[in-house]
């Protein structure tokens, strides 16, 4: 089977797994709700009905793009790390603590402020990283019970440091305005950080694709013990692409915080992740096409924001569809009779081809 | 006698990766022959057996024994109908007895509890009627490669296979044991068994089987009464040439010493001493050839010289200057180069496509591109310059490795090893699981690379081919250097096959010649 139908037959399986995901909620749609028509239309057009939610949309893609990325790099090489969730809480936290504890001029305290967001999410990954590149220490797991104690650190900094008891909620202090991400379109939330998110993109995949580090992550996921062979230090590979995971959540996390926040307020993960787990498999682990997989998740969960408004169906409804779609396309079997027709088919197709030439 | 005791009718098998093994094969055999399956590696062979076996199942074609059309979804079933398979690989269990091997899954039960004694009883009944020479209650990891062989056989029989099929059984063994073994298959022949015999070497089939088919490319040549063919007949009909010719090469003249073993011992993941202090030295422009069975301590050596393994002792030298312990990246940069054994595990990545294959190793040169970056026009014209220097057959090197045969595929490990002009060569099994064509063009390079005056280690289960290639030729036993002889033409095949099989020694000056 050539490349092309390689690609082809991912990009079918992809959406054919959103296609049942689709139809496995609308089935429930029509079971809890009184009003189904109403409430499928308000979900699937309810994300373009106003400005203000297609801003929605957009906000809700970048931190998913900034966690999607870290997913991307972390799948490829094949370490199924959850750090990306703890580091983007971690990362935005430490931007609100530099910038509440120190005053800076606005530009060098934006950058700076972003760039601690993302060391400290690195910081984070060290541990569960170490553990795995030198033990074999399962990463799923290290970086799963390890984000339990990133929560509670961030509660303990936050009740403890930066707190504003004048708030009427637990929330830290005004982060000051001028070192904001600004909105670009009126009416709406979507601020510059969605240029911050797509430069990230570019940054990645150029990483992945062009550089020899980037190879060698490549590689280290498609066959570890081919790489030490080779020479690859395949210790550092998978440590470092745990730490650059962690640093992309957390800046993604400083970002969110920036964009969408007057105050530092999260008391435990806000999940994103998970999600960009989701978008990560979306994307065929493709740095490129994180942006398509944010964007497809962001406008589900607008549209079940929309819908659960509107009608009696609740939110939750999307993690349904985040679920199957997790389910269908990991599971290495889905459609596996399929692709193995369209195997044999391209095998007939070649020989009739070398029958003709001959 | 002449029944068609097994048909096989026009079977096809095409692989995920898009390989088709097999096209169309008939293949039938009668009650009470050896019937030999012969062709080149990736002929298909394995593909039909293991068809046969309930291991795969084909896309299109029927099986029929005794004229009954029957379903073969799984071994099970294969085993049901008194078909059993010895695989080139054994599938025993280390840790457990021989008895317990041979009944695993059929024990003999007491009130519902195993009975150990009288399992024993029966596993040493069962070899006296055949014959077999076997302990049952040693531990299958303590017990020597020609011995699991004959516990996998029993298996199978006490399955209750009537049709035996023998997945290249003589691969692992010494020329002793294999006379040991068709003495035994002819004892089965007249208790009226039925073996399928896949091999590819002409001599052994010629002198037991009674029948062949011939396979080439996933079709079936055809069958052959064994009388009516001989050794050129055979050959023409499987490669489409004569047999692979002897490579042609200058008599060797050594330099100076390239690589340096030193009092090399290791131990293994069972608690074995699988090298025990061997000291050897390969020089410029020879090729030193590691004769053995397998399993006596040649994959252990080749991984601590190349770096895979950490914890031996002993010195390991490449040009003067001490490697030992050295991180493979440091060991390769002072001009190592090892063609692993395991082709699918250490030899490539087959996922990836053909190119990123061939620079894993390259990473710190700028043959590549400079410092961190990847220059994929570097790539491309590097890559493009091997698949025609090293004759890989693909129709781009962006094709995943995985839709190259098992000879393209080596050929792309080859290329890539053979790139950066090492010192040492470290071959460890270089033709394994090749074609013949792409074994004869290895083998080529390999004498090419030498006259250019690197040093080359052979290590090879394949005594045709260490005895062809080697200037001079080692053999190892035990974890231990028992011959060496400086000049390979001064031993003959028999005579290695004794020290291979540790029935002899050398005394230990000669050995010392070697290190």
């Amino acid at each position: 089977m050539n490349k092309k139908r390689e690609a082809l037959f991912q990009f079918l399986s992809v959406l054919i797994a959103i296609a049942v995901a689709l139809l496995v909620t609308f089935a429930i749609i029509l079971c809890v709700s009184d009003e189904p028509v109403e409430a499928l239309k308000t979900f699937i057009t309810g994300p373009l009905s106003t400005k203000r939610r297609i801003g929605n949309v957009i906000e809700g893609m970048i931190p998913l793009i900034f966690t999607g990325l870290a997913a991307c790099v972390m799948f490829q090489a094949k370490q199924f790390s959850l750090i990306g969730d703890g580091a983007f809480l971690v990362g935005a936290l430490a931007t609100a603590v530099l910038l509440l504890k120190f005053q800076l001029p606005a530009v060098p305290a934006l950058f700076l402020g972003i760039l601690i967001g993302g060391a400290v999410g690195g910081i984070c990954a060290v541990i569960p990283g170490f553990l795995k590149a030198k033990w074999n220490a399962n990463e799923f797991v290290v970086s799963m019970m390890f984000n339990s104690i990133l929560e509670y650190f961030t509660v303990f900094i936050l009740l403890n440091y930066i707190r504003d008891p004048g708030s009427g909620f637990v929330a830290s202090y005004l982060i000051p305005e001028n070192v904001k991400l600004p909105s670009f379109i009126a009416k709406t939330n979507v601020h510059t950080g969605l240029f911050i998110a797509l430069f990230m993109v570019v940054l990645t995949t150029l990483f992945m694709y062009k550089t020899k580090w980037g190879y060698s992550i490549r590689m280290v996921g498609k066959n570890p013990r081919f790489s030490r062979y080779s020479g690859i230090n395949t210790f550092a590979v998978v440590f470092s692409c745990q730490i650059i995971g962690g640093f992309i959540a957390g800046l993604g996390g400083s970002v969110e915080l920036l964009g969408m926040y007057d105050r530092f307020q999260w008391q435990s993960t806000p999940g994103y992740g998970f999600d960009g787990m989701t978008v990560a498999i979306l994307a065929a682990n493709n740095p490129a096409l994180v942006p398509v997989g944010a964007l497809f998740l962001a406008y589900i969960r607008v549209g079940t924001d929309v819908m659960a408004r509107a009608t009696s169906v609740p939110n939750e409804s999307v993690s349904i569809i985040q679920g199957i779609i997790m389910l269908l396309i990991t599971a290495s079997a889905f459609l596996s009779k399929t692709k193995h027709k369209m195997v044999i088919r391209s095998v007939r197709d070649e020989q009739k081809k070398i029958k003709e030439v001959a | 006698m002449n029944e068609d005791l097994l048909v096989m009718s026009k079977i096809t098998k095409i692989y995920p990766n898009g390989v088709m093994a097999n096209d169309k094969v008939d293949f039938s055999v009668r009650t009470g022959e050896i019937h030999a399956l012969m062709g080149e590696n990736g002929a298909g062979k394995s593909t039909l057996m293991n068809i046969l076996y309930g291991e795969h199942q084909p896309e299109e074609g029927d099986i029929f024994i005794e004229g009954q059309k029957i379903k073969i979804n799984s071994p099970n079933d294969a085993i049901m109908h008194g078909i059993g398979m010895v695989h080139q690989h054994f599938m025993l269990v280390p840790s457990l007895s021989v008895a317990q091997n041979i009944y695993l899954g059929k024990e003999p039960r007491k009130n519902g509890l195993i009975d150990t004694k009288e399992m024993i009883k029966q596993a040493e009944e069962i070899a006296r009627k055949y014959n077999f020479n076997i302990l049952p209650t040693a531990r299958v990891a303590d017990i020597p490669v020609g011995m699991k062989q004959k516990v996998e056989i029993l298996k199978a029989l006490v399955g209750g296979a009537k049709i035996l099929i023998l997945d290249e059984p003589t691969a692992v063994l010494t020329p002793q044991e294999t006379e040991e073994l068709f003495h035994e298959l002819k004892e089965f022949k007249k208790k009226g068994h039925t073996i399928i015999f896949i091999s590819h070497k002409l001599k052994e089939i010629k002198q037991i089987c009674d029948r062949i088919t011939i396979m080439k490319n996933g079709r079936s040549m055809g069958t052959y009464n064994m009388e009516d063919m001989d050794e050129k007949s055979i050959s023409r009909l499987m490669v489409g040439r004569d047999v692979i010719k002897s490579v042609e090469k200058k008599r060797a003249k050594p330099g100076e010493t390239v690589l340096k073993v030193e009092d090399l011992s290791c131990i293994n993941e069972d608690g074995k001493h699988a090298v025990n202090h061997i000291n050897l030295k390969v020089r410029r422009g020879e090729i030193l050839g590691i004769a053995g069975v397998e399993g006596n301590g040649q994959s252990e050596f080749v991984e601590c010289i190349s770096g895979i393994r950490k914890d031996y002792k002993g010195r390991v030298s490449i040009c003067g200057q001490y490697v030992d312990r050295l991180s493979i990246k440091k060991i390769r940069k002072a001009g190592l180069s090892h063609i692993s054994e395991d082709r699918m595990s250490y030899g490539v990545a087959v996922e990836a496509s053909i190119s990123d294959n061939l620079i894993s190793d390259k990473l710190g040169e700028d043959m590549i591109g400079h410092g961190p970056i990847l220059s994929h026009k570097k790539i491309a014209s590097l890559s493009a310059d091997l698949v025609d220097k090293f004759l890989i057959k693909c129709s781009s090197y962006k094709q995943p490795v995985s839709m190259l045969s098992g000879g393209n595929m080596q050929k792309v490990v080859v290329a890539r090893e053979f790139a950066r002009e090492p010192a040492i060569m470290i071959a460890n099994q270089p033709s394994r699981g090749v074609d013949v064509g792409a074994t004869e063009f290895i083998h080529k390079k390999l004498v090419e690379i030498r006259d250019n005056g690197a040093a080359v280690l052979l290590i090879s289960a394949d005594l045709n081919e260490v005895m062809e290639l080697s200037d001079s030729l080692a053999v190892f036993y035990g974890g231990e250097v028992v011959a060496y002889f400086e000049d390979s033409k001064n031993v003959t095949e028999e005579e290695l096959g004794y020290y291979m099989l540790g029935l002899m020694k050398q005394p230990e000056d000669i050995i010392l010649g070697l290190g």
